[in-house]
């Protein structure tokens, strides 16, 4: 029998060459023979599989083997078949083992992610998509264990294969999916595509492959992994989502933007009633094409025929994908053929509005507007006007003295810190909310979660996790409930900020605001004392400072109050708590601090007790109490908040540097003080040796050293689950996961000779039901 | 004769219904009130901030003994002999095998359970975040020498001597 020649701990995504060894078997080789490589794994029984790729041996005198970081430490065995052809073309080739080899990977001594992939799972062609599809990406990672890998799809308009990273520089969709890499080294995240196809789109066809006229029948995507922003690699093969906007040659006069209902039947067209013309106007009635958030404006509107009667205009900001609506006038009196409307200002709240994704949306910055114009008591059809590239006004967010920031912290550096604390798990959320609300239509079948509400509550989300990370500390689960079942309630189940009394028209709505909040015209004389006492002191402050956001902002007092805690300009800009994060961080805020009532969140929800029903005395009496207790009792099930890591955010409790932890001291420690016998201590006897060590901080169940990257985040590395397949090391710390009759697991460090956990081990087991399940890990710190 | 002996049966019926009636109000008040519990909830506080409100016992002089019977102690340490096949790896008295001692320290809570003698004793075993309080349920008798001493963890399935 020959041999094979190659390395017997590749070392994992790096590719090895294995080869004949010529000079041991020199005797044995036939010239006509050929040489056919098959991989074999070890398996739990004892046995042998062969894993040879779809079964097809590679073939030579040399060939190339790499390994992945899920098999780092695991047996396999190279086994090399000599084929002999015949010398005559009838007799049958012979074939025979010519060698073998066992091989062991190791782990890369360097973090990296060695391979990215995406593709369309369960489907017949992986590579092909619809909008309503949910791609997976993977990363195949070596020594990243516990570490979150940052996925960010792209589109490509490259010609060609491979990603030019140039050509692609503008088509990044403004979301990032998170995975976590599990045991076997792979981080998947799930891009859920719906949830994103506007904006998706949106990039998608905005810019074209070089000699194209448009995006053609399908978006061609593919993504980057990135470990820290590092260590990029993309996927090679690009999944194609068919472009839903592809129509081959449009009809030029097909309506482009269907025109808003306004009746319960199609009106139709009034020929004495006519809308001609609209577009934006400054206080002069000029024509405006350009405009700063910040700004006031006005609406110019032409009609024919329709004096006396009333329209409403429209503002809509572009999008290619579908538009969103930023304000609405009230109702209107054409009072001549051409009028100038009241003037609105296109305040930040107005802005946000067209923003989908935050600061990574590419209408964070500028955005587009149109008008609608809508006839109300006429049968006129309502008309959009100024939605071709010629019409459109311009709308850019600047930095000036006369704009407002909704979210100041977000442009100074701070606000590039990763926010850490409060980290909501977005899709166990949203599908476990679809189950604890189901909606059914009419045949009782289950109608899907919106993708605004469920865009709504990814933002709140987001909000929620930056409002903690700001104030560095962890949220309060039920706290976190409680506000999302009250926003629940009162946005009326779309979590989108929302504006009191909207339901009324403009002039009932404002009597309704003087009448509750003005000092002056308010209903009775308590009620203007009420406002008075509420610093709501002119004639005209009801009307001005009625209830907005999530939790009804209401008084000058508290608008005041809010502005001094977020440095935004509530009091002069009260649309500004009408954006969606600050809504979030007023509701935080003004609940744990008893802002609104003077009782706080914590007077009725802690970490021990919860009372969801009398919660809604922070907000308001036990008005509408019962059913927010209802919905929080629901939306806590659909919780899962990350392990806070806020205070890991600070350097205090960072991975320790390597210099920090000595092994030799953690194993003195444990060898010095383990007692005679078990007394079932074995977390509190490694927890001290690591302490000796130098990592402070760490606590918890033996389990917990196996189930969570506990370890890991200090700065060990998970080096296998095999213990036969590992060379020990002194300072190797090994930790058992809960079995039968175990809850707690087991955990114990090598001291260089023996196991020693509160007592030096006779054995690697201490029950038997851990060598039965076998569930453990090996983690060791690498200098 | 007859309307005497069902007068005399009428009285014990209505007595012995008034006792029944009374009884669970007046136990219930003994417990709270009586200073045999006191003492027993101040052996367990005395217990638990002793061993666990730090990584070594408060008083070294003191041990397992001083608070825990010889039963107990005994079961523990048949189940913890066989260092090859340990029946239980963790301390019962805590339900794990590591805590923070200052996070029991200020959150140690002990209770009068419903049944005489027995009491519970909760606490935050690491005070982490969402960390469900950990309940230990003991039964406290006197021994011979009026020491008041855990008889029994009767939440856990090996050493509720059930």
């Amino acid at each position: 029998m020959g041999a094979i020649t190659g390395n017997q701990n590749p070392i994992v995504g790096e590719t090895n060459s294995y080869g004949i060894n010529l000079f041991g078997a020199l005797p044995f080789i036939s010239s006509n023979a050929s040489y056919e490589w098959y991989l074999f794994k070890k398996q739990k029984s004892g046995g042998w599989m062969d894993i040879t790729k779809n079964g097809v041996p590679k073939k030579g005198m040399k060939v190339d083997y790499k390994f992945f970081e899920p098999v780092a430490g695991e047996l396999f065995e190279i086994r090399v078949f000599e084929v002999v052809q015949g010398l005559l073309p009838s007799v049958e080739p012979s074939k025979k083992l010519f060698g073998k080899l066992e091989v062991t990977p190791a782990s890369s001594r360097n973090a990296q992610i060695d391979k990215v992939v995406l593709f369309n799972r369960g489907k017949k062609d992986i590579n092909r998509a619809n909008y309503t599809d949910t791609l997976v990406a993977q990363a195949f990672c070596t020594g990243l264990f516990g570490k979150e890998i940052e996925f960010q799809l792209w589109e490509d308009d490259a010609a060609g294969k491979g990603h030019d990273a140039a050509v692609n520089k503008n088509n990044k969709i403004p979301h990032v999916f998170k995975a976590t890499v599990n045991e076997r080294g792979i981080a998947e995240a799930k891009i859920l595509l719906s949830a994103d196809e506007k904006i998706m789109r949106q990039v998608a066809n905005k810019f074209l492959m070089k000699g194209d006229s448009d995006e053609g029948a399908n978006h061609e995507y593919y993504v980057t992994a990135t470990y820290l922003g590092k260590g990029e690699k993309a996927s090679q093969i690009n999944v194609l989502a068919a472009n839903p906007d592809y129509q081959p040659k449009p009809k030029t006069d097909s309506p482009k933007f269907p025109a808003t209902s306004t009746g319960k039947t199609p009106k139709q067209p009034d020929a004495k009633g006519k809308i001609l013309d609209a577009y934006f106007a400054d206080a002069g009635g000029g024509k405006l094409t350009k405009v700063q958030v910040g700004k006031k404006v006005q609406v110019k509107i032409k009609t024919s025929g329709m004096v006396g009667k009333h329209v409403q205009y429209k503002v809509w900001e572009y999008d290619l994908g579908s538009n969103d609506l930023v304000y609405e006038s009230g109702k209107i009196k054409v009072v001549n053929d051409l009028i100038l409307t009241g003037s609105f200002t296109i305040s930040q709240g107005t802005f946000g509005k067209g923003i989908d994704f935050g600061s990574m949306d590419s209408d964070s910055g500028k955005q587009n507007y149109f008008l609608e114009v809508i006839p109300i008591d006429v049968s006129a059809e309502s008309q959009k006007f100024g939605v071709n590239s010629d019409g459109l006004m311009e709308v850019e967010k600047v930095r000036s003295p006369t704009t407002v920031n909704p979210t100041p912290e977000k442009d100074d550096k701070k606000s590039d810190k990763k926010a850490d604390c409060c980290i909501i798990d977005e899709e166990y959320f949203l599908k476990n909310y679809e189950l604890e609300f189901p909606k059914k239509n009419k045949q009782g079948k289950l109608i899907p979660l919106s993708n605004s509400v469920k865009n709504s509550l990814r933002r709140m989300f987001r909000s929620i996790s930056e409002y903690y990370s700001n104030e560095k500390r962890c949220c309060n689960k039920y706290h976190i409930a409680y506000l999302l079942a009250t926003a629940k309630l009162e946005t009326g189940h779309t979590f989108d900020p929302v504006e009191e009394a909207n339901w009324l028209s403009a002039n009932v709505r404002k009597k309704y605001f003087q009448e509750m909040y003005d000092p002056v015209l308010g209903k009775s004389d308590k009620r203007k004392k009420m406002a008075k006492d509420n610093e709501n002191t002119k004639e005209g402050d009801g009307e001005k400072y009625y209830g907005r956001g999530y939790v009804q902002l209401t008084w000058k007092k508290n608008y005041r109050k809010m502005q001094e805690k977020f440095g935004v300009n509530l009091v002069d800009n009260r649309e500004n708590a009408l954006n969606h994060e600050l809504a979030v961080k007023i509701m935080i805020y003004g609940s744990e601090k008893g802002v609104f009532t003077g009782r706080k969140l914590s007077d009725y929800i802690t970490n021990n007790s919860k009372d969801y029903y009398n919660a809604r005395r922070v907000i308001n009496g036990v008005d509408q109490a019962a059913k927010i207790q209802g919905y929080a009792e629901k939306i806590e099930k659909c919780l899962k908040i990350k392990e806070c890591n806020c205070k890991e955010s600070s350097s205090k409790s960072k991975p320790q540097t390597k210099e920090k932890y000595n092994i030799e001291a953690a194993v003195n420690y444990i060898n010095k003080n383990a007692l005679a016998k078990s007394e079932g201590a074995c977390a509190k006897y490694v927890r001290k040796a690591i302490n000796a060590g130098g990592i402070a901080n760490i606590f918890g169940h033996a389990t917990e050293y196996y189930d969570t990257d506990k370890l890991v985040k200090y700065g060990f590395t998970k080096v296998g689950t095999d213990i036969n397949s590992i060379t020990l090391k002194k300072g190797d710390i090994a930790a058992f996961g809960s079995v039968k009759g175990h809850p707690y697991g087991h955990v114990a460090m090598w001291n260089g000779t023996q196991w020693v956990s509160d007592f030096k081990q006779k054995s690697f087991w201490v029950a038997n039901q851990y060598s039965t399940d076998k569930k453990y890990a090996i983690y060791r710190w690498n200098n | 004769m007859k309307i005497i002996s069902f007068l005399i049966v009428s009285f014990f019926f209505i007595y012995c219904k008034q006792e029944t009636k009374i009884n669970p109000h007046s136990v219930t008040g003994m417990v709270q009130e009586n200073t045999h519990s006191k003492e027993a909830i101040k052996m367990l506080r005395d217990f638990y901030l002793n061993f666990y409100s730090s990584d070594e016992p408060l008083d070294k002089k003191k041990s397992m003994k001083d608070f825990v019977s010889s039963r107990v102690l005994k079961r523990i340490d048949s189940l913890t002999k066989n260092p090859e096949n340990l029946i239980i790896d963790y301390d019962p008295f805590i339900k794990g095998q590591d805590y923070n001692g200052e996070s029991i320290k200020k959150s140690l809570e002990i209770k009068p359970l419903k049944n005489n003698d027995e009491y519970r004793v909760s606490f935050l075993q690491f005070g982490g975040q969402d960390e469900a309080k950990t309940n230990i349920d003991v039964l406290v008798k006197k021994d011979d020498s009026g020491k008041f001493l855990i008889y029994s963890i009767i939440n856990d399935e090996h050493l509720n001597f059930k």
